[in-house]
């Protein structure tokens, strides 16, 4: 099995190169021939390797080349699949085949089909290469190139400047992140001497290690924070979070794929796979503790005021992945990736019926001018709303579990702020109930808040309808895995990849409350929604004229983007005109064309020389003359002697 | 100073070079810098004929001689020259001449 | 202070007040005849250094016949009033005065610092005086070792003369040679655009008057050869001639 781990990413990586080099002259809008099939081998392969490793409990791994033999500093290029891996395999390579299928539908006739689909098996092929890495290096390789991608299918609407837009700001804010991810592989490579992951002169084998090997505390809390904010950025942790939602200017397959399943993923998954760098730390976990856990309870505020039905979802996106960040820096290692992968389910199917609805309601986006789609679009209906439910946190739903599971994780975590960021959690969890149901009755529910006689929404063809069941039925199920608490198969599966971490043994009577008060949160969010946007007894429009303030905040993201912009932005703005009108204009180009016009005003001042007179020819013979009588007394002659 | 010894012609010899020299620097008239780069030439052949004579050779002399013969030929196309200007109708002031300018 | 020195500083004094009249005189008349006294001082000059031959040849050369001709060129070109005659530009003129006082500080520092060549040579007044003379002795350098540079300049000489009759003959020589169509003369314009005065019998530098009539012939005469010039001289009142007589 291990030969054939080559096949998993190289399969859309042919796909792209394919569709990217044909596409336009010969392939077209049959794109999806080449993709789709192609990411169906990925996921076939990725299936046999989740069985190849879960019965033989042993990681397998293939090398393909060695990129820089340089002396002492050795990098090859091994891919590497350990259950941690087969996991994100199973997740990257199921929610893209269906995310291939559902562009199918969605992205019909659209003129850059084929780009769409290059660019879709592309992304796909950088996160498998991400998650097969063996070293930091090719991880961080890989990293970039799934940042790239984003930014290539963000803009991929390219002639609409706010998609340009939010395709730079995408790619900016990641690349501060990657200084502090660069910054810390080089740090972590300085420390240990290697940035390979495994073997006995793994990265991971000498950080557990520390103390004997002689390395400071101080030097591994620094670089788990430093790789953690390459991971903010990447996941979109506070402060480096603000990407994400303007991200949804992309098409919605791509935010259902990279903005809720895997890209933003990778941030989590990489804390995961450096383990043990952080449980060297407290310092570290604090912060990865306190970052996600801020990120989750800011998110789902927001979320609560926006009106764009993507924008939701992306906000909620934001949350539970500050949730899973929370969990990681709280040491509830299985919890956070199980988490990622109901959130990968439930939240993309979340995105594919969002994409439903838009098109279904002729790419309209705004929730305040839908209403009672529910008879026009039922299957979208109810996979939105099992989507929602899983979402909320609705046993016994797939986010139930996991999130459930995180709560719990952190309550009885070592961390010294557990149980606080725990109760942060439950309010957050109250707050994601409410706006995912606010959401749910102002589209589905109620009257139309739209024209009528002009707008008739209808039902998405399969092309569509199927992955939204397919999803739906995952968001059902997937919880299961990690069934029952802390003893599911999930369970034993991942505890061989955090092998040095102890296991924490939950009590049925904490399942069981914790499970309980889950429940009572979200159903109550979910009550509150109903009275506030179904039945109208609590009129949100008096909320926000009674607090005006706080709704403004609220709204207008906590007014991050502005900060940013004043601090950030305009200044670095105000340098590079400065940099321009002073620097190059002034000082380079006056300096180059200084050159010129001084060559030229010397020429002019040296023509003169040229009188065209006799006698100023004879008197320059004659100074020559006295000058080389001079030298010839000077030097030669006995007059000095 | 009782006796006439060979610095004493070569320093007649420098003075009248110089004096020929800005003639030929300062004079607008053609035939005037003529006439002064001769009076040169005249400087030069002194200073070589105190050298013939303070060396005991001839040398000096011969090239004197053959100076002159050479400087006859040279004055009768230097002239013709100057003569077939002025009939082209310019004017004999160097400084007139000045085509080489531009 | 014997008379040689006497003798020296006096010509030497002339000589350079002449130069000096040559390079400032206005009128170049006036130029030319300072010259020709310069050239009778540096004449006395070679004499004082022994060079009897090249004083006279100076003299008769240089001063008699290129001088003169310069002279005739300048009454010919006919120059115009010059306003100044020195040349306009200040710069130029400083700086030649400039350059003129450096160098003779440097010729001077030159001549006082000099390892001068004393002696060594053959000829001295003793072999000079014995071989019969200064031009004896010339001849004798002359026609032996600078034989092949007489040659040379005799032929230099001889161009010479030819490039100054090609610069000043008229135009038009070559229509009667053919179609030539290119000057020859320098001097002459080719549209004839330039008025120039006729000859005597009519004829212009331009044109040649074929039909001019043709010169009386010269009288015949005999040559007779005979040593004494006395015997065929007379004076004789008739026209009638004597037979030639043979001696």
């Amino acid at each position: 099995m291990s030969d054939l781990l080559f096949l998993i990413p190289l399969l859309p990586l042919a796909a792209f190169c394919i569709n990217i080099l044909l596409g336009r002259s010969v392939i077209r809008e049959k794109a999806h021939w080449i993709s789709i099939p192609a990411v169906l081998g990925s996921w076939i392969v990725s299936v046999l390797v989740l069985f190849d490793i879960n019965d033989t409990e042993r990681a397998i791994s293939q090398r393909l080349f060695t990129w820089i033999p340089s002396g002492d500093f050795n990098v090859e290029v091994s891919l590497y699949a350990d259950q941690l891996t087969a996991i994100m395999l199973m997740v990257v390579t199921t929610v893209g085949l269906f995310v291939h299928v559902y562009s199918v539908g969605y992205m019909h006739g659209d003129p850059g089909y084929y780009r769409f689909f290059s660019y879709l098996p592309l992304f796909v092929f950088s996160m498998l290469m991400l998650v097969l890495a063996d070293n930091l290096l090719v991880l961080f390789v890989f990293w970039e190139a799934v940042g790239l991608c984003s930014y290539f299918l963000i803009g991929y609407y390219f002639k609409r400047r706010s998609a340009n837009n939010a395709a730079k700001k995408a790619f900016i804010v990641n690349r501060i992140g990657d200084l502090g991810f660069g910054l810390g592989i080089m740090l972590a490579y300085w420390t240990f001497g290697t940035i390979s992951f495994h073997g006995d002169t793994g990265l991971f084998e000498k950080a557990f290690n520390h103390e004997a090997l002689g390395i400071a505390g101080g030097t591994m809390t620094l670089i788990g924070i430093l790789l953690f904010i390459g991971a903010c950025g990447k996941s979109a942790q506070f402060p480096l979070h603000v990407w994400l939602p303007d991200a949804m200017e992309g098409p919605t397959p791509v935010s259902a794929l990279i903005h809720a399943a895997t890209m933003v993923t990778a941030g989590i998954y990489m804390v995961a796979r450096s383990y043990t760098i952080f449980i060297s730390s407290e310092t570290a976990m604090l912060f990865v503790t306190v970052i996600g856990a801020f990120t989750a309870f800011m998110a789902a505020t927001i979320a609560l005021t926006q009106n764009d039905i993507k924008r939701i979802v992306a906000y909620s996106t934001l949350s539970q992945l500050g949730y899973m960040a929370f969990a990681l820096g709280a040491g509830a290692w299985v919890a956070a990736l199980f988490h990622l992968m109901t959130h990968a389910f439930f939240k993309g199917l979340l995105f594919l019926g969002c994409g439903s609805v838009i098109h279904g309601m002729h790419e309209e986006q705004d929730i305040q001018k839908m209403g009672g789609l529910r008879k026009y679009m039922p299957i979208t209906f109810w996979t939105f709303l099992i989507g929602a439910l899983a979402n909320a946190g609705i046993f016994p739903l797939a986010g139930f579990w996991s999130k459930d599971e995180i709560i719990l994780g952190s309550w009885i975590s070592d961390s010294s702020i557990g149980k606080p960021v725990a109760i942060v959690a439950f309010a957050a969890a109250f707050l994601t109930a409410l706006y995912m149901f606010r959401l749910v009755f102002l589209v589905f529910f109620g009257k139309e808040r739209f024209d009528t006689s002009h707008l008739h929404p209808h039902e998405s063809g399969p092309w569509l309808t199927v992955p939204l069941v397919v999803l739906a039925v995952a968001s059902v199920f997937a919880g299961f895995t990690g069934f029952p608490p802390e003893a599911g198969w999930l369970h034993d599966f991942l505890h061989h990849t955090f092998a040095f971490v102890e296991v924490h043994h939950v009590t049925m009577t904490q399942t069981v409350t914790f499970g309980v008060i889950s429940t009572v949160v979200a159903l109550g969010g979910i009550f509150v929604a109903y009275l506030a946007y179904h039945r109208g007894t609590i009129s949100a429009e008096a909320m926000a004229e009674r607090f005006p303030r706080v709704y403004d905040f609220l709204f207008r993201k906590w007014y991050i983007d502005e900060l940013y912009g004043k601090v950030f932005v305009q200044p670095l703005s105000k340098f590079s005109v400065f940099l321009w009108k002073v620097v190059d204009v002034d000082v380079i180009d006056a300096a180059v064309n200084g050159v010129a016009t001084g060559l030229s005003a010397t020429s002019q001042r040296l023509r003169q020389v040229q009188t065209g007179l006799v006698a100023n020819y004879a008197l320059a013979i004659a100074l020559g003359m006295v000058v080389i009588v001079g030298v010839y007394l000077a030097g030669f002659s006995n007059l000095f002697r | 100073m009782n006796d006439v010894t060979v610095e004493h012609f070569l320093f007649l010899s420098a003075a009248l070079f110089i004096i020929g020299m800005m003639g030929v620097l300062t004079r607008r008239n053609m035939l005037i810098i003529f006439m002064c780069i001769e009076l040169m030439v005249a400087a030069v052949s002194v200073s070589l004929v105190a050298f013939a004579w303070e060396s005991n050779t001839l040398d000096g002399q011969i090239f004197v001689l053959f100076t002159l013969a050479i400087a006859a030929a040279e004055a009768a196309v230097g002239l013709g020259i100057i003569l077939a200007l002025s009939r082209r109708g310019k004017s004999v002031d160097v400084d007139q001449l000045h085509e080489l300018r531009d | 202070m014997s008379w040689d020195v006497v003798f020296f500083y006096l010509i030497a004094a002339v000589s350079v007040i002449t130069a000096f009249g040559v390079v400032a005189a206005r009128n170049p008349v006036h130029s030319g005849i300072f010259l020709i006294l310069c050239f009778v001082n540096i004449a006395g000059i070679f004499v004082m250094m022994g060079a009897e031959f090249l004083a006279v040849i100076q003299i008769i050369v240089y001063t008699g016949a290129i001088l003169v001709l310069v002279l005739f060129v300048i009454m010919l070109v006919d120059p115009e009033d010059l306003p100044s005659f020195h040349t306009a530009e200040p710069l130029q003129r400083y700086l030649s005065f400039l350059l003129g006082a450096v160098l003779l500080l440097e010729v001077g520092a030159a001549i006082v610092t000099r390892t001068g060549v004393v002696g060594g040579g053959e000829a001295t007044p003793e072999n000079i005086a014995a071989v019969g003379g200064n031009v004896q002795a010339l001849g004798r350098v002359i026609y032996s070792k600078y034989l092949l540079a007489f040659e040379v300049t005799s032929l230099v000489l001889t161009v010479g003369v030819i490039g100054a009759v090609v610069l000043a003959l008229p135009e038009r020589l070559g229509e009667r040679i053919g179609t030539r169509r290119g000057t020859i003369s320098l001097s002459h314009t080719r549209g004839a655009d330039l008025e120039l005065p006729e000859g005597p019998r009519g004829e212009t530098p331009i044109e040649v008057d074929r039909n001019r009539p043709a010169p009386t012939p010269a009288p015949q005469r005999t040559l007779v050869m005979t040593s004494d010039p006395d015997a065929h001289t007379r004076v004789s009142s008739s026209s009638e001639r004597k037979p030639q007589e043979r001696v």
